[in-house]
C-alpha cells in the first residue's frame, strides 16, 4: 500500500512538474509577457510604463522571478515559490499579493464545488439504484432520458436554463448575492445536474453489469432479497468503477466553477482568474492555474486511492509486490 | 465484398431509424449546418448592423428574437454565432480527427516503443485539465478565429487517439487478422479491409460528440470574454450579454440558451443513436 | 420434496426454448438422488426451478414442486426467501463466479445467518470457522478474512459447501460441484459431500454428467434426456439392470481405467436441439439404435419395471429378478 501510494505521489508531481513547466513557457512565449521584458526595448521601467504598474512594483518583479538569469533557474523558482506558498504580485491588484487573492477566493471556488459534488452523489447514487433495478421499465426508461439530457449541457448552459425558470419566471430564487443559503441552490445546482446525469447513467450499468453476475444468483440462493443484494454487494462493487469517472469529473466541475461564478457574479477564483486572463495579469494568471492544476491532480490522487482501498483485489496485489 | 458493405449499411440505417430522439436530432443537426451554410442568404439583417432607434426591443415581426443594446438583430446574430460554433466545433474535429487517426493508428500499429513513448505524451495532455489549457492558449494566441480553433483542438486530438489506437490494437489482435495473415494479406489490405471498417464505429461516435464538446469550450471561452473577437458573436458571449440584463430584457438570455442547449443535444441524441447502432453489432 | 410434471421453457428474441418438458421426481428425507444427463438435458434448470431462481425469461408452464407437503410455486419472492439457504441450499459449478470478489469468505459465509435472524454475526463467524474446519480448510481463522480470489477452485468448492450448510437446511442440491475441478481434487470434494451428508441426516440432489460421480455418490439416479425423464433407478442397479438405451449408451461411453481396454462407444448422433419445436414421439428416437416405427408417433410414458425403478421405453420389460411390481 506504501509503495502504491509512493508511486501515485510520485506519478503526481511530475505531472506537476509537466504542467508548471508547459505553463511557464506558454506565459514567457506569450505577446508582451513581463517575463520577457528585459529583452525589451527601453528596459525595465519602459514595461511598466506600458503596463501601468510603478517602476517599483516591477523592478521587485524583476528580481522575484529572476529574470536576469537564464529559464530554468526562472523555472526553478517560480515552482518553487508556487510550492513555499510565495507566489507574485498581480498587476492588477497592485501591492497585492497573489497569495491573498487565492487565500481568499479559493476556498469560496472549493466550497462550491464541494457541495456541487456531494449534492450530484446525493441525488445520483438513489437514482442509479432505482432505475438499475426497475431496468427497461417506464421510471428507467425516463429518468435516464432526462439523465441524457442532463449530461449533454455543460453547466454554464444549466445555470442560465435554471435562472429563467426559477428566477425569471417563478421568481422563486435569488442569482444575485452570496450572502444568504438560497443564493447558493442555483449554482450549486447548475454545477451538480451535469454531474448527476452522467454519474447516475453510470451507476446504472456499472450496477446492471453486477446485478447480471452470477455472484447475485449466490446470495439470491442464501435466502438474501434484492436489499441485500443491491446493499451489501452490487452498489459496492459498481461504486468501484464510478469513482474512475468520479476523477476527471472533478476536474471539469473545478473548471465549471469558472464559469459559474461568471455567471452569478461569485468572488470565487474563477472570477479573478477570468479578469487576469482578460487584463493578461500573468502571475496572477500562473499561479491560479498551477493552483487549478495541484487541485485536479491531487483529486486524482485521492480517487486512485480510493479505489485502491476499496478494492480488495488491487489493495492485495500492492501489499505483496 | 460490396455487396456485404452495402447490406451492413443498410442494417445500421434501419436500426437508427427506429431511435426517434437520434432520428429527430440527426434531422436537427442537418438542419443546423444548412442555416450555419446559409447564414449570410437567410439572416434578415447583418450582424454588425446597428439601430440606435430600435435597441432592446422585445420579439416582434420585423426583429423575430428581438434586437440588443446596439439595436443588433438577434436573429442574425444567432445564425451568425451558429456559424462560429460550427466552424470552430466541425473544424476543430477535424484537426482532432487528423491527429487522433494518424497518431493513434501509429501507436496502434507500430506498437513498442514507439507506442510507449506517444502514449506517455498522450497521458500527460490527459491529465492537463483541458480548458485551462484552451483559456492559456487563447491568451497566447489571441481571439482570431484560427486562435481558438488550436486552443479548442490542442488537447482533445488525445481522446481520439486513445480510441483509434485501441481500436487498432484489438483488430490487429483479433483471430481474423492472424488468418487474413496467413493466407497472405499485406499491411495495406488488411487496413483497408478490416481496420477501417472495424474502427469506424466509434470513431464516428466519437466525432458526434466531439463536435458539441468543442462548440461548448468555444461558447464557455467567449463566454469569459475569451473567445472570438467582437462583433463575430458566439454564443457564449451573447449568453453572458443577456445574463447581465436578464431582469429587464429576458428574451436576450432565453434565446441563446435555449437555441444553444438545442443545439447540443440534438447532437447528443444523434451520438446515443449511433452508438447503439453501433454497440449491437456485435450482438446480432 | 417432490417435482411433478414441470414444464419450464425460456422465451428470448422471440424464440422458445424447451429447457424442461414435463420432469417429475422425488427425494426422500435423508436420502440422495443424482440427476444425470448431457449438457442441455434440463437437469441443472429443474433443480434451479426448485428454489426459483431462474431468470425472468424462464416461463413454469405447468406442473408442480412440493416441499415438505407445501407448493413452492405459488409462493411469494418473500415466502421463498425463507426456504432459500435454510431449508434448501444450493452450491454450484463454479464456485469463482458465484461469490462476490469484493468481500471476504467470512462475510459471505455468515449470510444465510444473517438474512434468516438465526445468528449475531460474531456468532456467526464462529461457526462459519468450524464449519470451514469440518470440510477440510486449514487455519480457518485465517482464511475466513480472505477474499475469494486468493483460493484455489477445490478449496473455494469446500467454501460452498460450508456456506451452503451453515443453515442447517433440510435439503442439499449440489449442481455440478466438480466439473471444474481436477480429478484428484473432484474425489475429496465428493467425499466430504457424502460425509457431511451422513453427519447431517439432510437430502441431497447432485447434478451431473458424470454417471460414474452420481453412482458413488447417490442412492438413486434419474437419468434425463431433452428435459425428460427417460429412467429412474436405485443405483446399485444402475450397471446390471438400466433398461433405456440411452442410459446404456452413458454406460458404454464411460471410459474404465480398470477393467479391459477398451474403447468406449460414444452416443451417436447430436443432442436434441432444444430451441426447434419438440419432435413427435420419443425424444431421444434420433439417435437410438432401437428405434421402432411407434417411437417416432407415441411418446413413452415412465413405466415401473421394479420396485424404484422407471423406465421411459416401449422395449422396457418388467425385471424378473426383482420384487415384482
Amino acid at each position: 500500500m506504501l509503495r502504491f501510494l509512493g508511486r501515485r505521489v510520485l506519478y503526481m508531481f511530475v505531472a506537476f512538474l509537466c504542467i508548471s513547466l508547459v505553463t511557464y513557457v506558454l506565459m514567457k512565449a506569450a505577446p508582451g509577457s513581463f517575463l520577457s521584458m528585459n529583452f525589451q526595448e527601453g528596459g525595465v521601467s519602459q514595461v511598466a510604463g506600458s503596463y501601468n504598474v510603478s517602476p517599483i512594483v516591477m523592478q521587485s518583479l524583476v528580481s522575484y522571478y529572476h529574470l536576469d538569469d537564464p529559464w530554468y533557474v526562472q523555472w526553478f523558482y517560480y515552482v518553487k515559490g508556487f510550492l513555499t506558498w510565495h507566489m507574485g504580485t498581480s498587476f492588477e491588484y497592485p501591492g497585492m499579493k497573489t497569495t491573498h487573492i487565492i487565500d481568499t477566493a479559493f476556498p469560496f471556488s472549493f466550497r462550491l464545488a464541494l457541495m456541487a459534488v456531494v449534492t450530484a452523489l446525493i441525488v445520483a447514487i438513489p437514482v442509479g439504484v432505482i432505475t438499475a433495478v426497475k431496468e427497461n421499465g417506464w421510471a428507467d426508461v425516463s429518468i435516464m432520458f432526462i439523465a441524457m439530457v442532463g449530461t449533454a449541457l455543460p453547466s454554464y448552459v444549466v445555470a442560465v436554463l435554471l435562472i429563467v425558470v426559477f428566477a425569471l419566471w417563478l421568481h422563486w430564487l435569488p442569482v444575485i448575492g452570496y450572502t444568504q443559503w438560497q443564493d447558493y441552490v442555483l449554482p450549486v445546482l447548475s454545477l451538480a445536474i451535469p454531474m448527476i446525469g452522467s454519474m447516475s447513467r453510470y451507476l446504472r450499468n456499472s450496477l446492471l453489469d453486477q446485478l447480471h453476475s452470477e455472484y447475485v444468483t449466490g446470495v439470491l440462493a442464501k435466502g438474501g432479497g434484492m436489499r441485500h443484494v443491491v446493499g451489501s454487494h452490487a452498489l459496492r462493487n459498481s461504486l468501484l468503477p464510478l469513482v474512475t469517472v468520479v476523477g476527471p469529473q472533478l476536474a471539469g466541475l473545478m473548471m465549471g466553477t469558472v464559469f459559474i461564478e461568471e455567471i452569478f457574479n461569485l468572488p470565487g477564483l474563477g472570477h479573478f482568474f477570468t479578469s487576469a486572463a482578460n487584463l493578461r495579469d500573468y502571475p496572477l494568471i500562473m499561479d491560479s492555474t498551477l493552483l487549478y492544476a495541484g487541485v485536479i491532480l491531487i483529486m486524482n490522487l485521492l480517487v486512485d486511492l480510493t479505489y485502491g482501498v476499496l478494492d480488495p483485489r488491487i489493495r492485495r496485489s500492492f501489499d505483496m509486490g | 465484398m460490396t455487396e456485404k458493405k452495402r447490406t451492413m449499411t443498410t442494417i445500421l440505417w434501419g436500426r437508427l431509424r427506429r431511435n426517434k430522439a437520434a432520428v429527430v436530432g440527426g434531422c436537427f443537426v442537418l438542419f443546423l449546418i444548412l442555416c450555419a451554410i446559409l447564414a449570410p442568404v437567410i439572416a434578415p439583417y447583418s450582424y454588425t448592423q446597428s439601430n440606435f432607434l430600435a435597441t432592446y426591443q422585445g420579439p416582434s415581426w420585423q426583429h423575430w428574437f428581438g434586437t440588443d443594446e446596439l439595436g443588433r438583430d438577434m436573429l442574425s446574430r444567432l445564425l451568425y454565432s451558429l456559424q462560429t460554433a460550427s466552424l470552430i466545433g466541425f473544424g476543430a474535429e477535424a484537426v482532432e480527427l487528423t491527429l487522433g487517426l494518424f497518431l493513434g493508428a501509429i501507436a496502434g500499429y507500430a506498437g513498442g516503443l514507439t507506442d510507449t513513448i506517444l502514449m506517455r505524451i498522450v497521458d500527460i495532455v490527459y491529465g492537463f485539465p483541458s480548458l485551462l489549457f484552451s483559456i492559456i492558449m487563447v491568451v497566447l494566441l489571441g481571439h482570431s478565429l484560427f486562435a481558438i480553433l488550436i486552443a479548442v483542438s490542442a488537447t482533445s486530438w488525445v481522446g481520439m487517439a486513445r480510441i483509434v489506437r485501441s481500436q487498432v490494437i484489438t483488430v490487429k489482435q483479433s483471430d481474423y487478422i492472424q488468418a487474413a495473415r496467413g493466407m497472405g494479406a499485406t499491411g495495406w489490405q488488411i487496413i483497408r479491409r478490416y481496420v477501417i471498417p472495424n474502427s469506424l464505429g466509434p470513431i464516428v461516435v466519437a466525432v458526434t460528440f466531439g463536435i458539441p464538446a468543442n462548440m461548448m469550450v468555444e461558447s464557455a471561452l467567449s463566454l469569459i470574454g475569451l473567445g472570438v473577437e467582437a462583433p463575430t458573436p458566439s454564443w457564449g458571449a451573447l449568453i453572458s450579454n443577456g445574463d447581465q440584463a436578464m431582469f429587464s430584457f429576458p428574451y436576450l438570455l432565453i434565446f441563446p440558451a435555449f437555441t444553444f442547449a438545442l443545439t447540443l443535444l440534438s447532437f447528443t441524441f444523434l451520438g446515443d443513436g449511433l452508438r447503439n447502432v453501433f454497440d449491437s453489432k456485435s450482438t446480432q | 420434496m417432490e417435482v411433478n410434471d414441470l414444464v419450464i421453457r425460456f422465451r428470448r428474441d422471440g424464440g422458445v426454448s424447451h429447457a424442461v418438458n414435463s420432469v417429475s421426481f422425488r427425494v426422500y428425507e435423508g436420502e440422495s438422488l443424482g440427476i444425470v444427463g448431457e449438457s442441455g438435458s434440463g437437469k441443472s434448470v429443474s433443480v434451479k426451478a426448485v428454489m426459483k431462481l431462474l431468470p425472468k425469461h424462464a416461463k413454469f408452464e405447468g406442473g408442480d414442486i412440493t416441499f415438505a407437503g407445501r407448493s413452492i410455486l405459488p409462493l411469494s419472492e418473500g415466502a421463498i426467501r425463507h426456504l432459500r439457504g435454510r431449508e434448501v441450499a444450493l452450491i454450484f459449478q463454479d464456485p469463482h463466479a458465484y461469490l462476490n470478489p469484493t468481500k471476504t469468505i467470512g462475510a459471505q459465509m455468515v449470510e444465510p445467518l444473517l438474512f434468516h435472524r438465526m445468528a449475531t454475526k460474531s456468532e456467526a463467524l464462529v461457526q462459519a470457522i468450524d464449519l470451514l474446519r469440518q470440510v477440510g480448510i486449514p487455519s480457518p481463522e485465517l482464511r475466513v478474512k480472505q477474499y475469494p480470489f486468493e483460493f484455489s477452485g477445490g478449496m473455494l468448492q469446500r467454501v460452498m459447501i460450508a456456506m451452503a450448510l451453515i443453515a442447517k437446511p433440510k435439503l442439499l442440491i449440489a449442481d455440478e460441484p466438480t466439473t471444474a475441478l481436477d480429478v484428484t481434487v473432484q474425489a475429496q470434494i465428493l467425499q466430504v459431500l457424502r460425509r457431511l451428508k451422513q453427519e447431517r441426516r439432510m437430502s441431497l440432489i447432485l447434478v451431473t454428467h458424470d454417471l460414474v460421480v452420481a453412482a458413488n455418490t447417490c442412492d438413486r439416479i434419474v437419468v434425463m434426456y431433452g428435459g425428460r425423464v427417460v429412467e429412474q433407478l436405485p443405483s446399485q442397479a444402475l450397471l446390471s439392470q438400466s433398461q433405456h438405451p440411452y442410459t446404456r449408451g452413458l454406460i458404454a461411453c464411460t471410459p474404465s481405467v480398470r477393467g479391459e481396454r477398451t474403447l468406449p462407444t460414444p452416443i451417436g448422433g447430436a443432442p436434441l436441439n432444444l430451441r426447434r419445436p419438440l419432435p413427435v414421439g420419443c425424444l431421444f428416437a434420433e439417435r437410438c439404435p432401437h428405434c421402432m416405427e411407434r417411437c417416432r408417433s407415441e411418446s413413452p410414458v415412465l413405466k415401473t419395471v421394479a420396485l424404484g425403478h422407471e423406465v421411459a421405453c416401449f422395449l422396457a420389460e418388467p425385471q424378473t429378478s426383482g420384487v415384482s411390481a
